[in-house]
């Protein structure tokens, strides 16, 4: 019973200074939605990254240069200067029975032009015929390139979905579909690396593309190897992509792939064989890290706001000196007092919990559709966020609380 | 008649800093009997007001004892003295004391609450209180919003919320002009007649006058009662 007369009392004393009220708030409210927002982003992207990942296919492993230690995210040791080379490749292919197929990947340098015009954000990648089976494209027009391709050095490329509506599409007034703007593609002519390159064909967009950096695999630009090592001199690999015959052969076969590399490489391990689980691995110790991060700002921020708390209520004690003395001498323990306020401190905290909740909940889907930036607020962040306002709420209210409780009711009667 | 409160040797010091310490009360002895109608008088500082104080288990003494119905007030913790004085005390002081943003009934409800009575009774309880000081027109007014003399009331009907044998009135009129003093003495006067115990600090003689017994106090000691 007393209970609710606490709480009544309590949000009277709050609606009493609306204002003060309302900022003492506040810090909590940022708190609470800045630390909700920040998880759900973490979640929405980890999410999307899997989703990704997932992409690939569980029997694709992939060689890249560089060791990247499972453990301990390194993101800088994916820019080293790559040491794999067309030999490893060739190894693996004769060594490794369990590979199907292997695709070396080399970025190229520079942008692509149609009609006198650069068009950024592509991805310009020399590679083999192999790339479209191992990553199970489909094409929207025309055909991959070939073994045959290759050997006679042809100045072709197959684009992506993404990148040939980047390049080809007229603007907001062309109304061609997909087909018909790949349809289109074919035999037109751009220039890449200098040279003039005919689009033999393009791909359909893949729903969940893996992301590069700000590019995905819908906006390659594939370049048949031989021909680009021609015109660039450049030999040296950055990936190379396998798909393994059978998924459950992933691990012994990675297995297999990297000493069959360490043996080509004088036994030096300066490259790493992913799986799909090692990707999401690596990834989700990086999200984990970020999480852990988020953890700390969302302590420090609702410290901040439960000093916040803390203060107002100090200077709510004091102000009420004369009440706290009445009350007592109308028959209130200390313990009634005690109470009473630290009701007071923990409604600032679960209002301002809930008003930073709601606000989160609104601004989510609000984010991802003007930022572009997955969101997805869970339950599991609301209630870790709402929980810690609510605990600070009654952690920073208990010195205050006890302060009024330990007055003595003389001094506060006589209180002016 | 039984006594209801008696003080043997009591003796209060109060420490004033750097200053030293300060004796508000110097060996003070007297027994009240259930019924009576005290006036404590006395010049200002002498005292009176912590003796108030004392009498309503707001504090405790340095030495001496407080007994109120057989317990020593010694042997009761912070929490115990709490529990006996909403059980024993209604307290009415010279600036009323009220909470400005309750209504006159939620002023009066408070002891209740703080007694834990079932909801409805104390409502039906503050009602009829609020009724006998003459308020019953002004129970849902803000206090804030009431003269002088209707705060008074409504803290005389607060202090007879749980029903105390004792009612401890701190200069009840030294706010009022003189018809509004008036009218609270003929309250003091109606419980006095229903049995209550009334005790009274003030320095009007004219109040003083209308009490069955005047104890002068001075400098800490009591000289006449």
């Amino acid at each position: 019973m007393l209970f609710w007369e606490n709480i009544k009392f309590a949000f009277g004393a709050l609606f009493a200074n609306k204002i003060r009220t309302l900022l003492t708030m506040l810090g909590i409210i940022i708190g609470v939605s800045a630390v909700t927002i920040l998880i759900g982003i973490g979640d929405g992207l980890r999410g999307e990254f899997s989703q990704q990942v997932e992409s690939l296919g569980s029997n694709v492993l992939v060689v890249t240069p560089g060791k990247l230690d499972e453990k301990n995210f390194n993101p800088s040791a994916s820019f080293g200067v790559s040491t794999l080379t067309i030999d490893d490749l060739n190894a693996i292919q004769e060594k490794v029975p369990s590979i199907e197929k292997s695709a070396p990947l080399t970025l190229l340098s520079g942008t692509i032009i149609f009609n006198g015009k650069a068009v950024v954000n592509l991805l310009p990648i020399s590679t083999t015929q192999n790339y479209f089976s191992i990553l199970e494209n489909e094409l929207a027009a025309g055909k991959y390139f070939t073994e045959e391709t290759l050997q006679n050095k042809e100045r072709v490329v197959v684009m992506g979905g993404k990148a040939a509506e980047q390049v080809f599409r007229g603007g907001e007034d062309d109304t061609r579909t997909e087909e018909e703007l790949a349809r289109d593609a074919i035999e037109k002519k751009i220039e890449l690396i200098g040279e003039e390159f005919t689009v033999i064909g393009v791909m359909k967009k893949k729903e969940d593309a893996l992301n590069f950096g700000g590019s995905d695999t819908n906006q390659v630009v594939l370049v048949p190897r031989d021909t680009a090592t021609e015109i660039t001199g450049e030999t040296v690999v950055y990936r190379i992509i396998n798909r393994v015959k059978s998924a459950e052969d992933v691990d012994a076969t990675k297995q297999e792939v990297r000493e069959t590399i360490i043996e080509q490489h004088h036994g030096i391990e300066d490259f790493t064989v992913l799986t799909q689980d090692d990707v999401l691995s690596v990834f989700n110790s990086f999200f984990n890290l970020l999480s852990q991060a988020i953890i700390g700002i969302a302590a420090i921020s609702l410290i901040v706001g439960g000093i916040g708390i803390m203060n107002i209520m100090l200077v709510s004690v004091t102000e009420r000196t004369r009440e706290i003395g009445l009350r007592k001498a109308i028959g209130a323990s200390g313990g009634n007092i005690m109470f009473q306020f630290l009701v007071e401190a923990s409604a600032i905290s679960v209002v301002g919990g809930s008003v930073g909740v709601g606000l989160s909940l609104l601004s989510g889907p609000l984010i991802t559709k003007f930022f572009d930036i997955p969101t997805k607020i869970t339950w599991e962040a609301i209630i870790i966020a709402f929980g810690i306002s609510v605990l600070t709420g009654i952690l920073f209210g208990i010195m205050p609380a006890s302060k009024a409780a330990r007055k003595s009711p003389i001094e506060a009667l006589r209180y002016e | 008649m039984e006594d209801i409160l008696t003080l043997k040797d009591l003796k209060k010091t109060y420490n004033i800093g750097k200053y030293g310490s300060f004796d508000v009360l110097k060996k003070i002895n007297l027994r009240i009997r259930k019924g009576e109608f005290i006036a404590i008088m006395g010049p200002s500082g002498a005292g009176k007001s912590t003796l108030l104080h004392m009498i309503g288990l707001l504090d405790r003494p340095n030495s001496g004892e407080v007994v109120i119905d057989d317990h020593n007030i010694e042997d009761l913790s912070n929490r115990e003295l709490a529990l006996l004085r909403r059980k024993k005390v209604g307290f009415v002081f010279q600036s009323f004391n009220l909470m400005p943003r309750m209504t006159a009934l939620n002023n009066v409800l408070l002891p209740a609450v703080y007694a834990k009575k079932p909801r409805r009774e104390r409502i039906e309880r503050a009602q009829e209180l609020l009724k006998k000081v003459g308020l019953e027109n002004r129970m849902h007014h803000k206090s804030s919003e009431m003269s002088g003399g209707e705060k008074q009331r409504v803290a005389i009907a607060r202090a007879l919320m749980n029903d105390p044998d004792i009612i401890l009135a701190d200069e009840p009129t030294g706010n009022l002009d003189s018809a509004s003093g008036e009218g609270v003495m003929k309250l003091f006067h109606k419980l006095h007649k229903e049995g209550k115990t009334i005790i009274a600090v003030t320095h009007d003689t004219s109040i003083a006058k209308q009490a069955e017994r005047i104890v002068q106090i001075k400098d800490g000691k009591i000289i006449s009662k």
